[in-house]
């Protein structure tokens, strides 16, 4: 289904404030965000008709629950729902909202992330410290002590960097490219300047992990408003055409014969996307990607397809995804140094720099692609944006 | 995602007919997985079905203990004090000869030694007060 038209459009986008302290409750931060993407769309709450909503997978749905839309002020909504797909709900909220808008169940559909891990007595580095198992059914992790993102993500990469030969240059490669593009965003949490030799001098998490190989949590939400490409050309913003969307799950597949390090389902999302956008990966002219771990962004340059398999870590070595490179990634410092909102956080930049919005850090953004993904990399979607309305 | 419980001052997953055959077992010193009659395929413990053919006939049965480790970390802060004192410790996924991978650690051998590929043989050594738990040892 090829086609040029764009599917939709996002009109409205705006996040509550962030911080790495507690500000409020989860639903708080979500009216926050709503508002302001209202707002910033140049609408009135009574012109909105849908809201999607997408908690943190490991915050409870009383933190930010369905009648959202009574706190948020929200009345004669024609599509309502939580989307549930761990980090991939942050793009996947867009692609439904496209979906409903191009089939004329609601003409301008809220799609709100929010989260609030730090609360008061609990540490950013407590917050996600949790027993997480995240290797399968069985649940051998306990026993052996596998606890948390961190060390599943590890076990990966370790497997990955083995088989591309990789060494923790490569990883800390990634960790200093998107500190400088932090440096250059009002909105990144981590302003310091990193070098190679503070990437490995920070302490080891989980070995092949150092600290600076890991995202952090903040307190935020962020939230867009998805209209019709036509109903967006008339906003008081740049409208951000979506051209291709695609999601690709392969569940866990680490059981046995594949290698699930490396076959994420990525693949399969970017193939859909390019496929419905009628472009390919060398017409995207920057890329935001979910990036829990430094690992993460390696892997999914190869997956989308900008880089051939095997050779990403060269590529990030050599400082093609870092300002001034090639090919722009994670142009707001990402997760890893910018501020960790799952897959909030692509989505914000991807649109502040589809929007010819991003400032200091602004790229060439004729196609921007937003990926995010969740679980230990499970769930995957992907769209492909720009701000002209025909490719 | 699963709930965690103490057995014997240990953390475990909460057992269930999908875990406990092959927990059970670590007490007679067998490594216990599943296979499936139909199609000759080994899998990991909790498979509900044969993810080869599809088929319901999943029986539990036992393993050589042989494999080699797939992939490893090392874990340098834990969050739970029964792994408090073995910081820094290994958690090596393990692929059996039989094909299945199974999380394990890795003793006798030091966290630097660990490399992709090593092969590796079951043991069973005893953690918090007695409780039967199956590791791994180069061989």
């Amino acid at each position: 289904m090829a086609s040029k038209k764009p599917l939709a459009a996002i009109r409205g986008f705006a996040m509550s404030d962030l911080s790495r302290q507690y500000i409020g409750p989860t639903w708080q931060l979500a009216v926050t965000a709503i508002h302001r993407a209202i707002a910033d769309a140049g609408l009135k709450k009574s012109d909105i008709d849908g809201l999607l909503i997408n908690k943190s997978p490991v915050a409870t749905l009383m933190d930010l629950p369905m009648d959202l839309l009574d706190y948020a002020g929200l009345k004669d909504l024609t599509l309502c729902s939580v989307v549930e797909a761990e980090g991939s709900s942050g793009v996947q909220m867009v692609q439904q909202a496209a979906l409903a808008v191009q089939a004329g169940m609601a003409k301008a559909v809220v799609c709100v992330f929010s989260d609030a891990p730090i609360v008061p007595g609990v540490s950013t580095q407590q917050a996600f410290g949790m027993p997480l198992p995240l290797m399968g059914k069985l649940g051998s992790e306990a026993p052996t002590g596998l606890f948390g993102p961190v060390a599943a993500y590890a076990l990966a990469a370790r497997r990955y960097m083995h088989k591309n030969h990789l060494t923790e240059d490569h990883l800390g490669a990634v960790a200093v490219a998107c500190r400088q593009w932090a440096l250059k965003s009002p909105l990144a949490m981590m302003k310091k300047p990193l070098s190679m030799q503070d990437h490995h001098n920070s302490p080891y998490v989980v070995e092949p992990f150092h600290l600076f190989d890991c995202s952090f949590p903040v307190n935020g939400a962020v939230a867009v408003v998805v209209t019709s490409a036509e109903r967006a050309a008339d906003g008081p913003q740049p409208a951000v055409y979506i051209h291709g969307m695609g999601q690709g799950h392969r569940g866990v597949t680490n059981r046995r014969g594949f290698e699930n390090e490396i076959e994420i389902g990525a693949k399969l999302a970017g193939q859909g996307a390019y496929a419905m956008a009628g472009v390919g990966p060398k017409d995207i002219d920057c890329a935001q990607v979910y990036d829990a771990f430094t690992y993460c962004i390696l892997l999914q340059l190869e997956q989308y397809g900008f880089v051939e398999p095997g050779g990403a870590g060269e590529f990030v070595l050599a400082g093609q995804t870092a300002p001034g490179g090639s090919f722009p990634v994670n142009t707001g410092g990402g997760q890893l140094s910018g501020y960790y909102l799952q897959g909030g956080t692509p989505l914000s930049e991807g649109v502040m720099q589809a929007r010819g919005t991003a400032g200091e850090r602004q790229v060439k953004h004729d196609l921007v692609l937003t990926a995010a993904y969740g679980g230990r990399m499970m769930y995957h979607a992907c769209m492909i944006t720009s701000p002209h309305a025909s490719l | 995602m699963y709930d965690i419980t103490r057995i014997k001052g240990w953390p475990m997953p909460v057992l269930n007919e999908l875990n406990q055959p092959h927990f059970d077992a670590m007490a007679d010193g067998k490594v216990l997985v599943q296979h499936c009659p139909d199609c000759d395929t080994w899998l990991a413990p909790g498979a509900f079905v044969c993810e080869n053919c599809g088929s319901t006939a999943v029986q539990w049965r036992e393993a050589s203990g042989r494999g080699e480790i797939y992939s490893y970390v090392v874990m340098h802060r834990t969050f739970d004090p029964a792994f408090e004192a073995m910081v820094p410790y290994n958690v090596c996924l393990i692929e059996l000869a039989e094909g299945p991978r199974l999380l394990a650690n890795v003793v006798g051998v030091a966290n630097n030694d660990l490399t992709i590929g090593r092969a590796v043989q079951a043991t069973f050594e005893k953690v918090g007060e007695g409780l039967p738990l199956l590791k791994f040892k180069p061989g």
